[in-house]
Order: structure tokens, then sequence, then C-alpha cells
């Protein structure tokens, strides 16, 4: 993604905003907007058209990172990035996975803003979090049943009015039940897996199952809530295949082959 | 130089073989697990045979040992082809599984597995074993 113009500007908040949207230009508006509903003076619902406006606050100023939707490609790169590894030591399994390589590296991928030569370390960092920030809630958190094939997610997307960051709640995929080739798809590329430096004691470098997902999420998807394009709710399997972020569709498919939480109860601890 | 997990057919052999033992190790146990202390549950899962290879060699045996279902199930033609890797990784799993059960064969009366090939009685229902000699 190229761009050779930056814009800066001081808004009334005192907040600067560093932007490669120059040559960006959403798509036109479809049909009329069914009016979204407003909360908190945010609108309830994320618009995949408009750029994410991602804000850092830095001593009395903030500084506003503005994103076009980032492609598809640039995320399977980040993806690709992340180092997922594993070495036993003894009778342990040590676990790493860092992340924040590939985060930086997205960061530098999507946003080019002519003009700016040094983005500080710790706000590529902090943007690619906020990027990166779709989670499954854990069960304690929701109120309502969902459907079984049905996935909650939770993110912080854009800045909302004011600047400041909004987490969204409740955005939910809707999934037809995967078939057995589906679910063998993935068991399949996420077994997969490569050694470094032997078998026994060597570093076992996982080469993850996102890709997968992303194409399984586009199969099964059915329908989404919380989710809109120029104002108009998501709906119909090939327009959300086509918008919905990369990121999303990973993060929920993952969800959809993880399994179901069960109901725990500790014996009470004797006396 | 990188081994690809899926291709590795003896490091995934012996991560099955190795798998295999520790799931029968940990049957015999459940039994006596629920009579334990904190301290004699950490012990009993200390004494566990161990698993010696790097930890992907586990996960792809368990992916191989789920699809050894499907297949047994019947429900490999519904899930398309094979790989040539899951094919390999198919017999690897059918060679591990022939030398656990040569190591642990079934009791004649109980069907119950036995600790090795050479016991004298069940450990389940104490029938004696008579050996045959060719």
């Amino acid at each position: 993604m190229s761009s050779d113009v930056m814009q800066s500007s001081f808004g009334a908040s005192g907040t600067v905003e560093i932007s490669d949207l120059a040559t960006y230009s959403p798509a036109p508006p479809r049909a009329p907007a069914p009016g979204p509903q407003k909360e908190n003076g945010n609108f309830n619902f994320i618009d995949l058209a408009l750029p994410r406006k991602i804000v850092i606050r830095q001593g009395a100023i903030c500084l506003a990172y503005l994103f076009k939707p980032i492609p598809q490609a640039a995320w399977f790169k980040y993806f690709d990035g992340i180092t997922s590894t594993a070495e036993r030591e003894g009778k342990q399994v040590i676990q790493h996975i860092d992340a924040s390589s590939a985060g930086v590296a997205l960061f530098d991928e999507v946003f080019e803003a002519a003009g700016v030569t040094s983005i500080p370390l710790a706000h590529k960092l902090a943007v690619a979090n906020v990027l990166t920030s779709a989670y499954a809630p854990p069960r304690d958190d929701v109120q309502e049943a969902l459907p079984p094939e049905a996935v909650r997610l939770h993110c912080i997307w854009s800045a909302g009015d004011g600047d400041a960051m909004r987490r969204y709640k409740n955005l939910v995929h809707f999934f037809e039940t995967p078939t057995a080739e589906q679910l063998r798809r993935y068991r399949r590329d996420d077994s997969r897996a490569q050694i470094i430096s032997g078998s026994r004691k060597g570093m076992t470098i996982f080469r993850g199952a996102q890709r997968t997902l992303a194409a399984l999420y586009d199969e099964l998807i059915t329908g989404v809530a919380g989710y809109a394009v120029n104002g108009v709710a998501l709906e119909g399997r090939e327009e959300i295949a086509q918008h919905m972020d990369a990121y999303h569709k990973v993060a929920a498919a993952a969800q959809l082959f993880a399994p179901a939480d069960i109901e725990l109860e500790e014996d009470e601890e004797e006396e | 130089m990188a081994i690809d997990v899926t291709r590795d057919m003896d490091g995934l052999r012996k991560a099955l073989s190795e798998m295999l033992e520790r799931g029968f190790a940990q049957s015999r146990m459940s039994r006596s697990l629920d009579d334990s202390d904190e301290g004699g549950r950490e012990r009993m899962f200390g004494s566990l045979p161990p698993l010696t290879l790097s930890p992907g060699y586990y996960k792809r045996a368990e992916y191989l040992l789920w699809l050894e279902k499907c297949k047994d199930g019947g429900l490999l033609d519904q899930m398309g082809g094979l790989t040539m890797a899951e094919a390999d990784g198919l017999l690897a799993v059918a060679e591990a599984r022939n030398e656990f059960e040569r190591n642990h064969p079934p009791c004649g009366v109980c069907g119950a597995r036995q600790e090795t090939p050479f016991a004298t009685s069940c450990c389940k229902c104490n029938t004696e074993f008579v050996r045959r000699v060719a």
C-alpha cells in the first residue's frame, strides 16, 4: 500500500493526525443506511469501509494514525511473520510466541506516509496491538447465549468521538457447521511444524493455520452482526468474505474449531 | 537443516509409540488417582513414561491418531483424499500400534492389556497364563 501525501493537522482536541489516506477513496455509498444506532455517542457497529483511526496519547497531545482497510494479503504476511515455537527442557515444554516483530512489519507494510521518517517503535507496537485486538471474550463476560455455531468477538477498532479508543463488544459471526473435511483440513494444517537442531533437543516451529482458517471462514460464514460497509449492515456470504477484516476472520474461525468451555466444579478445600 | 515433521516418519513413529505407552500408563493410573493426595498424584504423573522428542511431533501424532479414528469410523470418504504424508502417517500409526500391542498383549479372558508380554498372570482378573512353547 503506497501513498505520497501525509496529512498532518492539529484538531481542536490537540490531536495530530498522521495519515496515508490522501490516495484512498472509500467505495461510494450504497443503499440508504438503515440508520445505525448510537450508543454513548458512538456507532455501535464497525464500518469496514471507513479508515481506522488509532489514537496514541503522548503527554499533552494525542497522535492519531489513520489506516485504510488492511488487505488480506498484508494480514497473511503478518501471520507468516509470527513465530510460535516450543522446545523441551527436561520434562517441561517451553512455549514462546512472538508476534511483535510481525506487528511492526505489518505497520511498516500498511502505513507509509511520505515525509514521516521515524515513527517510534513503541507507537508501532501499540498500533499493532490495536490492529490485532480481536478476541473471544471469556464466558463469564457474556450475557446472552448464541446459536451453537456462532462466535462472539470483542475488539478495539477505531477511535470514536473525542478521539477516545473504544472497545466494541459482541461482534457476532454466524457459521454453518463445519464438515468432516473442513475439520480435517484445519487439524491437518494446524499440526504442521518444522524442527530445527535435531528431533530430540530441537526447537519446534509451528507453521500456523491462519490461511486455512481464513479460507474456512469464507466457506462457512452465513452472517455477521456488528459490522457494516458504508453504513449498511454487512450480509451475505460473498459480501462478508470480501469485506471482513482478515484478522477477525481468523479470530472467529479459530473459535469455531476450539473446544467449548466446560463447567468445572472444584472440590471445596478441606479445612 | 530443518526437519518437516509431516515427512519424518521415524520421528512420528517414535512419538506415536511414546504417546501410546503414556496413554496406557495413564489409564492404569487413573483408578488409583482418585484415592491419592496431591503429593501422590504428582509422584504418579512424574513416573509416566517420558516424551523425549520436540513438541511438534506430538501435535502431528495427535492429528494422525484422530485421522486413524476417522478412518476406522468409515469417515475418510467424506474427508477428501489423503495426502502422501497423511498416508505415510497412517502407516506409522499402524506400525506403532502393532508394536504397542505386541508389548502389551490382552488377557484372553477379560481383555485387559498386560504390563509386559512376559506376564504370568493377568493384572486384572488374575487368570494364570500358560506359555506355549513352539
